[in-house]
């Protein structure tokens, strides 16, 4: 009994001294090969990700939404990383819808999920917004009529405290 | 050291204590600098009635499942840790667990990735080695163990991998299977070692590997005992196996080109032959104790503008077991090892009726294309076009001799790099076209697809040499041939006010051909001498599934849904008496709508916050085919249930 305390105990101490809600390490790679990393991201501004597969109907149906996002906020920092969970072997058809929609968005490979499972991403899609310090500030999963309008809100008001906060460096997890 | 001993000992895993997990991570959090932590939660619990499977019986037993999982991940400058929890008693499919589910440390900086505990991740395109996990099929073929990888320098990268799996098997569904319950584990040792060379400016990658497994698998046949009502399991034995895989692949990523090929070859060997001929009911089993085989896998893709194209080859060919060891998984002494996982190279549905009948691939043996065409007709529509066709290598004849002795007759195509149209060699083909259209000022998306699938699912041919006629013999053929026309459609509407409406139906027409030939022939021309005997019925069976949703953007759902099929593939057919019908059935057969072979559902959702959502589903559920990369189980079903799922990121 005194063991499982200790360990109750110990599991909400350790949930509190570390930070939750903080964007992790990245290092996925791109439609290219090219590693991507969490500085790369947040240097520029926010970072808008998006967990996405090519099976998964709603995931399709937001991505248009998420690219108009990024071609409104493209000045102004705002990164939409589009982050694809099929297993490598569906890589060709990826780099082929990505293409053939010619959209905007940054896209990602993440085929054995390990970036997913570093955000305990449950279901799809999975939609996460963070602010260029690496905080998260928006999640959200599952896509339905109305969700893109959420979004946008979101996207709109940490822009709109973003310019009234001064800009913080970003800090280096790795 | 003793770490990594630990990791090895799949089976004690889920008895590593909390404490030494809670350690782990606490050491990683409160050592200075930056930290983070991640938590996600998924929980799932239903309550029903499982169907008998028996024709005669109308009862069936409870069916409940409780299945949490608890994913908690934290790090820290380079080091990061990933574990998941699990309290099942018992989850949906497999058994109960109450512990460490999953863990992996892993520490990485620009050169060099360490990862000690479950890996994920593949060579290539997967054709040695594919560690994956989907827990709602329960397949698991994550390896436990370390992997290192390291950049020597700009342009080349080395992978050093080991570790042991062992990967859950469920036999097809049948009589006397219970399909919830795991039917045997194969266990594996894997040690891999991986060379990579890159020139990203180029966008050239290319790898060679070389796989060792060294596998310790079940080996028996099970049989359906009718007197008993009950599976019989006969010469049953642990068959070790040892292959090597050497392999490797090329890959170009232009900028609107890319293509890719990987070749393995398998080297396998018996590694203990005593254990095979000398089990409990035979003394001598005629398998040889070594087999070759290998595997290519090559794609092409071409997207030059608003349109593209992909061209998909595959040919695998490990093992060419006869009949009665293809049809009894664990009696394939050369089966796939479970993390040799390679592409399809056909199209993995996300429909729930074509989902249901997927495409039975033989991964030790098939060969095929697929080719896929995207053309955007305007920024709205998207149109794609798939055909896939496939086969295997090998038909099989069986022979039996006038002294009653019989044997397996292998026939192999003419040219082993392409497939056969000839029914022994299991041809199998899909056509399809599909439609995404979205009007966004009116926020109106559409979604349908046209699939017409081909597929053989048995085949037997016995040569039979002797009749009442002397020097004439007979040709017995029988095959089971699936023809398929399957139309899925989705329509989302958004409304005013953040609120949808979704309308998802899919109509399938199943027409399966009981085909039968008897003819005569003679054993010293080996001609036909006689016209055959041929005989044909075709079974018909009609499916629907609608699913009609209202949502609320990120606040709650409620939807209805109505599944039904003309005629039962086997088994009783459901909701005959009305007696007992449950609410929802009683308000149908009220409304002059017979319930009989529907399953009838109301489903709501309520998001607590955007990433936390709590589904709850009243009424019965189909039981089908479930499948993830070519890996199918049958899921059953649940008649007058009431399922809860929770799923939660933080």
């Amino acid at each position: 009994m005194n063991r499982k305390l200790l360990t109750a105990a110990s599991l909400f101490i350790s949930i509190l001294s570390g930070q939750t809600g903080f964007l992790p390490a990245v290092d996925i790679k791109d439609l290219d090969g090219r590693v991507i990393k969490r500085e790369e991201l947040l240097n520029r501004g926010p970072v808008l990700i998006d967990f996405w597969a090519l099976w998964c109907a709603p995931c399709l149906k937001a991505m248009p939404h998420l690219d108009e996002l990024q071609s409104q906020y493209s000045d102004r920092g705002l990164t939409v990383l589009l982050v694809n969970i099929d297993s490598e072997t569906s890589r060709s058809k990826v780099r082929r819808l990505i293409k053939t929609r010619r959209y905007r968005s940054k896209v990602a490979l993440d085929p054995a999920k390990q970036f997913f499972r570093r955000l305990n991403g449950m279901s799809l899609p999975y939609t996460l917004l963070i602010a260029r310090d690496g905080r998260i500030t928006y999640r959200h999963t599952g896509f339905v009529p109305g969700d893109e309008d959420h979004l946008a809100v979101e996207v709109a008001y940490l822009f709109a405290h973003a310019d009234n906060d001064s800009v913080e460096a970003v800090p280096a997890v790795q | 050291m003793i770490v990594l001993k630990r990791f090895q000992q799949y089976n004690r895993i889920s008895r590593v204590p909390l404490w030494f997990l809670v350690a782990v991570n606490l050491t990683v959090q409160l050592s200075g600098g930056e930290s983070y932590i991640s938590i996600g939660m998924l929980s799932q619990y239903g309550r029903g009635v499982l169907p008998s499977q028996e024709l005669s019986d109308t009862t069936g037993a409870p069916y409940i499942y409780s299945e949490h999982l608890l994913g908690i991940t934290a790090g820290r400058g380079s080091w990061s840790l990933w574990t998941s929890l699990e309290l099942s008693a018992p989850p949906r499919i497999g058994p109960p667990l109450t512990g460490l589910h999953k863990l992996r440390l892993e520490w990485s900086d620009s050169r060099i990735r360490f990862q000690l505990g479950d890996l994920y991740g593949l060579f290539g395109r997967g054709l040695a080695i594919n560690m994956w996990e989907d827990q709602d099929i329960d397949w698991d073929s994550t390896v436990r163990g370390a992997w290192l990888t390291l950049g020597m320098n700009k342009w080349l990268g080395l992978d050093l991998l080991h570790g042991t799996s062992v990967t859950a098997r469920h036999l097809p569904a049948g009589p006397g299977i219970d399909p919830r319950r795991r039917d045997y584990n194969d266990k594996a040792r894997t040690s891999a070692i991986r060379l990579e060379a890159r020139y990203l400016p180029a966008g050239l990658t290319s790898g060679l590997y070389l796989v060792a497994v060294k596998a310790e698998n079940p080996w028996f046949n099970q049989v359906f005992n009718p007197a008993s009502s009950a599976n019989m399991v006969i010469d049953s034995t642990t068959l070790v196996t040892n292959s090597y895989l050497p392999g490797g692949y090329l890959e170009f990523l232009g900028n609107n080109f890319d293509a890719f090929v990987e070749l393995t070859g398998r080297f396998q060997q018996v590694d203990e032959r005593d254990s095979l001929y000398s089990t409990p009911d035979q003394t001598w089993i005629p398998i040889d104790s070594t087999n070759r085989g290998g595997s290519v896998y090559a794609s092409l893709s071409h997207y030059p503008g608003r349109w593209g194209w992909t061209l998909e080859y595959k040919n695998y060919l490990l093992d060419a077991a006869d009949p009665d060891n293809r049809q009894n998984p664990p009696r394939r002494v050369y089966r796939r090892n479970s993390i040799q996982s390679p592409p399809l190279g056909f199209k993995e549905h996300s429909s729930t009726l074509l989902g249901r009948t997927h495409h039975n691939m033989d991964f030790e043996d098939e060969v095929g294309f697929q080719i896929e065409l995207n053309w955007e007709v305007t920024p709205d529509a998207l149109l794609t076009f798939n055909f896939a066709r496939a086969s295997r290598h090998y038909a099989f004849a069986k022979v039996i001799e006038p002294d009653f002795s019989s044997a397996w007759r292998r026939e192999s195509s003419l040219n082993r790099l392409w497939l056969a149209s000839n029914e022994g060699y299991y041809p199998f083909k899909e056509l399809l076209a599909e439609i995404q259209y979205r009007y966004l000022p009116g926020n109106f998306d559409l979604m349908a697809l046209i699939s017409r699938q081909d597929d053989m699912l048995s085949y037997q041919q016995t040569n039979i040499l002797f009749s009442g006629e002397p020097g004439t013999g007979q040709d017995i053929v029988n095959w089971e041939r699936r023809k398929l026309l399957t139309i899925p459609t989705q329509i989302t509407q958004g409304l005013p006010n953040g609120w949808g409406l979704t309308l998802h139906w899919e109509h399938q027409w199943e027409e399966t051909e009981f085909y039968s030939r008897l003819a005569k022939r003679d054993l010293n021309t080996g001609l036909i001498t006689s016209e055959p005997v041929e005989t044909s019925q075709t079974a018909s069976i009609y499916q629907r599934y609608v699913a009609i949703t209202i949502s609320r953007s990120s606040r709650y759902s409620l939807g209805f849904v109505y599944d039904s099929v003309s005629r039962m593939r086997t088994g009783r057919s459901v909701n005959v008496v009305s007696g007992d019908d449950n609410p929802l059935e009683r308000l149908f057969r009220r409304a002059g709508i017979d319930p009989k072979n529907k399953w009838l559902g109301v489903q709501a959702g309520y998001y607590f916050t955007p990433a936390t959502e709590l589904t709850v589903l009243y009424g019965s559920i189909q039981g089908g085919l479930k499948c993830d990369s070519g890996v199918c189980i049958y899921v059953p079903g649940m008649e007058d249930a009431i399922t809860l799922r929770l799923t939660s990121s933080w």
